[in-house]
């Protein structure tokens, strides 16, 4: 008797019948996706679209399924001016007519079409979301970069050097890095292409970046907490609160109540394994109320090129400042030193104040 | 989603709703999915036989007899199993009742 057929087997077997059916297909590929296999998933949905594509209520639904897997930030880091100009100006500094440079993360194409731009003589960039890289492919082609940017749907990670690059690359781009700088798993992405992907000398943009914290004062820090609300006290439920969230840097919500500290710093040009570790940062506070930990990232394109999100009121940028609350405010005085401590497991950033000692 | 408790007689025709699709599997079972929904459901043997007899409509009668027929199964146990699985689909919006 076979063995009994997985959840994987199942879709695996509607999927055989479906094919043809688009309706079938297109109510198929959530499944998939929740299964583990958004590739396939979004695969299949595209050919139940090629099957009927005069279908608006398929088109519809379509759309709705290939844009959920697609995040937000795609339409919102391209338009921070100041990231951009940061890159295109280490990409022009590097770039010659002789470059070969490989992106990892293409998302719409920007970055690789700058560094075509800047004159690189080829540009390989991959990207692991299907949908994105064909939409980057047509884009790097409406903009007349079709012929030197190369775009292959595919993770960094499954990429060969030579079977799919035509060799190691002299320079390195990309910009898959979170809020908290290590999210989208950069640290992995970089190890591997400086090891398997890139010349020995190559140039990698950023090179590094940097955790950035201080003390800090949000002052809509209990916007959301429950009290008392028709009559029946619900506060238990704020502890089950977020352990961060984000705040746009230029918002007057957050004050910093000390001068930013160095958290963790990143040399994104090493293949050496980064373990994952743990920092303590003295801050001497400014004085007043301190109800959390903001945090942010910088990146160092190269020697001449800095970007950092330092919040401050007005000021912009695509990425948000983190705001780590503590579990009970601490009212400090000017020059008072409180000890920020953060780890990593080279993904996920955690920040919390170390509890003064007793007197 | 309201539960329905139908009253299913042995006279009852039952017929495949027609946005289900179906699939056997290696394993002896089967898979069943309401496309409008997007669910899927696993059957048993009896299940998967069941299903294979609705390839056209019939009465709960005729597939009670069919299915004790070939499963060792006494009468009153296969109608209530029979009864049981056509109810459940029922509920799930792949099979009809008339």
């Amino acid at each position: 008797m076979p063995a009994k057929a997985s959840r994987r087997d199942q879709i695996a077997a509607l999927e055989q019948r479906a094919e043809g059916n688009p309706a079938a297909m297109l109510a198929l590929a959530p499944l998939m996706r929740d299964d583990g296999q958004e590739q396939q998933a979004l695969a299949l949905c595209r050919r139940a679209l090629a099957l009927a594509p005069d279908d608006a209520e398929l088109a519809a639904k379509a759309r709705f399924f290939i844009s959920a897997a697609v995040p937000d930030w795609h339409f919102v880091i391209v338009k921070d001016a100041a990231r951009n100009a940061a890159y295109e100006a280490a990409l022009r500094r590097w770039v010659t007519p002789c470059s070969r440079v490989l992106e990892i993360g293409t998302g719409t194409g920007l970055l690789a079409m700058m560094a075509a731009r800047a004159g690189a003589a080829e540009v390989i960039t991959c990207e692991a979301n299907p949908e994105v890289a064909r939409a980057a492919a047509e884009i790097t082609s409406l903009n007349d970069y079709g012929q030197r940017v190369r775009v292959i749907a595919r993770h960094s990670d499954n990429l060969d050097a030579e079977a799919d690059m035509g060799g190691r690359a002299d320079i390195l781009v990309s910009e898959i890095v979170s809020n908290n700088l290590l999210g989208e798993h950069v640290l992995p992405a970089h190890e591997r292409a400086v090891r398997d992907l890139l010349k020995p000398d190559a140039r990698v943009i950023p090179a590094r970046g940097t955790v950035r914290v201080a003390l800090a004062y949000d002052n809509q820090a209990d916007r959301n907490d429950l009290g008392t609300i028709e009559g029946f006290d619900l506060s238990p439920f704020n502890a089950l609160a977020a352990a961060q969230r984000g705040i746009a840097i230029g918002d007057e919500r957050l004050e910093l109540r000390s001068e930013a500290a160095d958290l963790f710093t990143f040399d994104f040009a090493s293949a050496e394994y980064t373990p994952p570790a743990r920092a303590v940062r003295p801050c001497r506070s400014k004085g007043g109320m301190v109800n959390g930990v903001a945090q942010w990232i910088a990146l160092e394109m190269d020697e001449v090129t800095r970007y950092e999100n330092h919040p401050a009121a007005g000021a912009t940028s695509c990425w948000r400042a983190m705001f780590h609350p503590l579990s009970q405010p601490i009212e400090t005085r000017a020059g008072q030193t409180v000890r920020i401590v953060g780890s990593h497991d080279r993904a996920m950033l955690t920040i919390w104040v170390e509890p003064a000692k007793a007197a | 989603m309201w539960q329905v408790f139908l009253q299913i007689a042995l006279q009852t025709t039952l017929t495949r709703c027609d946005a289900v699709l179906y699939a056997p599997l290696d394993d002896g079972q089967g898979v069943i999915m309401n496309i409008a929904e997007g669910r899927f459901f696993s059957v048993n043997a009896v299940g998967r036989r069941v299903w294979e007899l609705l390839t056209a409509p019939k009465t709960l009668a005729e597939i009670c007899a069919a299915i004790g027929g070939e499963f060792a199964v006494d009468a009153a146990t296969c109608q209530a199993a029979v009864t049981k699985f056509v109810s459940d689909n029922i509920n799930r919006g792949i099979v009809r009742a008339s």
